[in-house]
């Protein structure tokens, strides 16, 4: 395989399920080599129908899909063979334990006993399922489910991983190691990884590219600082720990202040325009000096990736508006 | 070297080559897979079993091999093939969104997952159905109580063409299964089928050589080969649907979106 621009390459993408309902439309992605890409979106709005397709599950109404620049039909197993990809709350056989699953989906792949062997119990290990390798998958709880999947995912040590919501019901400690598996699989063991959520604190900490869907349309599509810049205000947050009248007092005394709003242990400290952000800051964080009060946290106006979803949604909605408007002029 | 002997090392040899192969071989690695998972939930409902043996120990009572294969030959055609075709009914439906995804996401074509299913459940029922007229073709043969001018040939081909009926059942509802998205609606279709295909010839008016009816009423006069109908016809009807089956099925899931 020659070197490729995209892992992942959609051309006018769209899916219409029984001639009444556009799951996707006219999608235009393009996953970059070596990198974690998030899919982000609402509830409903096409990541799912969007990876079935990708993954020649369900065969699209028009467009095309490329995965390592190859055309992906619904009989492309040889493209499949290098993709390993997690379902949103992964079905087993529920008699099976992981061992008998792993071993199942091993030879499935064709892969010959002597590989497949060690590299389940290399898996087992990595996932910490250790003590549960040979118990029956359906008493697992979810967090042990997805990592079973995780490791199935693994079998046949694919270059693409395609995770569908791998955080999706697990508690924060569940939660907390399926993002560094997944982390540590991106960076570390060089996997591309396409990665659907909603949760968008999963999305910030893991990836390093991100996509919008909002009603099957993608409305952004580039890295996680392009996001954020978008989105850059000049506006900070403090969270401070004692009396805040005279934090507040200080700070509305700073020259390139203009805003000052506080909110129980909050603060929203406006500043006047971007060239003064970063000559501001200093100042602000000077007003702490021989206060009782201390600074607790601090976040900047770009920081917030929840913020940058929120505003593209909000602004694609207007922007829909405003092109229903002018069509109908 | 014996005889068993002999039969153990050629069984050992084939089962080798068999399991050799199906770690090349997707599809002996799918219909494999689901063979043993079928028997893994049959011996776990091992109640119907056990109702089922029960029944045919019962027809077990008379010294008549005819007698005998008559009753349990109505019990797989009246019974048998709505038993055969209810697992089969939600074999591939059952399975969309959540075990088949996992399995196509995999490098596993469309075609290997339909034809693993038609081929393990096809299967399943022809082993078990085998597996009991073996034990009443032993009993009989164990207490020599096989008539001298019992014809086996003619024998053969009625338990060949119960087999095919069987078959065209369990076919049917692995169709239904790639047709409808609910095993509930698979259900319906094939009670449906039982109901034309079988009920309507034993309870109503109409006689037919290819309703499987007129198998266990004609055994006699089948077995003393004085029928006059030719035997092939009945199986030829009986096959074409099944090939019809797997052809329409594979197609359908085809075109299906899971």
């Amino acid at each position: 395989m020659g070197k490729i621009d995209s892992i992942i390459h959609t051309e006018a993408l769209t899916k219409i399920f029984n001639r009444k309902k556009i799951a996707v439309n006219d999608l235009y992605l393009d996953v970059p080599p070596n990198t974690i890409y998030g899919f982000m979106g609402p509830n409903g709005a096409g990541k799912t129908t969007t990876i079935k397709m990708i993954l020649g599950l369900i065969q699209p109404s028009a467009g095309i899909v490329q995965v390592f620049g190859q055309k992906m039909k619904k009989d492309s197993a040889k493209i499949r063979r290098q993709i390993g990809y997690l379902p949103t709350n992964p079905k087993f056989p529920e008699k099976m334990s992981p061992i008998k699953y792993l071993n199942f989906v091993g030879k499935i792949f064709g892969i010959p006993k002597q590989i497949r062997i060690p590299r389940i119990t290399e898996l087992i290990r990595s996932i910490d399922l250790l003590s549960l390798s040979s118990s029956e998958i359906k008493k697992f709880s979810t967090g042990e489910t997805t990592r079973v999947g995780i490791a199935a995912c693994l079998i046949n040590d694919p270059k693409l991983l395609i995770l569908d919501e791998p955080t999706l019901g697990l508690d924060p400690i569940g939660r907390a190691s399926t993002v560094n598996l997944i982390t540590e699989l991106g960076l570390n063991r060089g996997k591309n990884i396409f990665l659907s959520s909603h949760i968008l604190g999963d999305i910030d900490r893991i990836c390093t590219h991100v996509g919008i869907i909002n009603e099957g349309k993608l409305i952004f599509n580039g890295t996680i600082t392009e996001i954020k810049k978008l989105i850059r205000s000049n506006t900070v947050e403090l969270q401070i720990d004692g009396e805040s009248d005279s934090i507040v007092q200080k700070l509305k005394m700073i020259p390139n202040v203009i805003a000052v709003d506080l909110e129980r242990h909050f603060i929203q400290v406006g500043i006047d325009s971007k060239e003064n952000y970063a000559n501001t800051l200093p100042q602000i964080f000077g007003v702490f000096k021989n206060d009782p009060a201390e600074l607790i946290s601090f976040k900047s106006g770009s920081e917030n990736l929840e913020s940058a979803f929120l505003k593209l949604l909000e602004d694609e909605k207007s922007n829909g508006f405003l092109r229903g408007i002018t069509n109908n002029l | 070297m014996d005889f068993f002997a002999e039969l153990q090392i050629t069984f050992k040899k084939i089962f080798g080559y068999i399991k050799a192969k199906s770690q090349t071989l997707i599809f002996l690695t799918l219909t494999w897979y689901e063979i043993k998972r079928n028997f893994k939930q049959a011996i776990q409902k091992l109640w119907i079993l056990a109702l089922f043996f029960i029944v045919l120990s019962n027809m077990l009572n008379t010294a008549d091999i005819v007698l005998t294969t008559n009753s349990v030959l109505t019990i797989f055609i009246f019974l048998g093939t709505l038993v055969a075709s209810i697992p089969a009914d939600s074999c591939i439906s059952g399975e969309i969104g959540g075990l088949a995804d996992s399995l196509l996401s995999k490098s596993v074509n469309r075609w290997q997952y339909v034809l693993s299913k038609f081929f393990s459940q096809i299967l399943i029922v022809f082993i078990i159905y085998a597996f009991s007229m073996g034990i009443i073709i032993g009993f009989f043969e164990m207490l020599n109580l096989v008539p001298i001018i019992f014809d086996y040939g003619q024998f053969m081909s009625v338990l060949g063409l119960v087999a095919l009926v069987l078959t065209m059942f369990t076919s049917f509802g692995v169709l239904f299964s790639t047709i409808f998205p609910k095993p509930l609606f698979s259900i319906i279709a094939s009670l449906i089928l039982w109901f034309f295909l079988i009920f309507m010839f034993l309870v109503g008016p109409w006689v037919s050589i290819y309703s499987p009816v007129s198998l266990v009423l004609n055994l006699g006069p089948i077995l003393l080969d004085t029928w006059a109908v030719d035997l092939w016809k009945i199986a030829l009807f009986n096959s074409v649907p099944i090939v019809v089956c797997i052809i329409v099925g594979t197609i359908i899931f085809y075109q299906k979106d899971l």
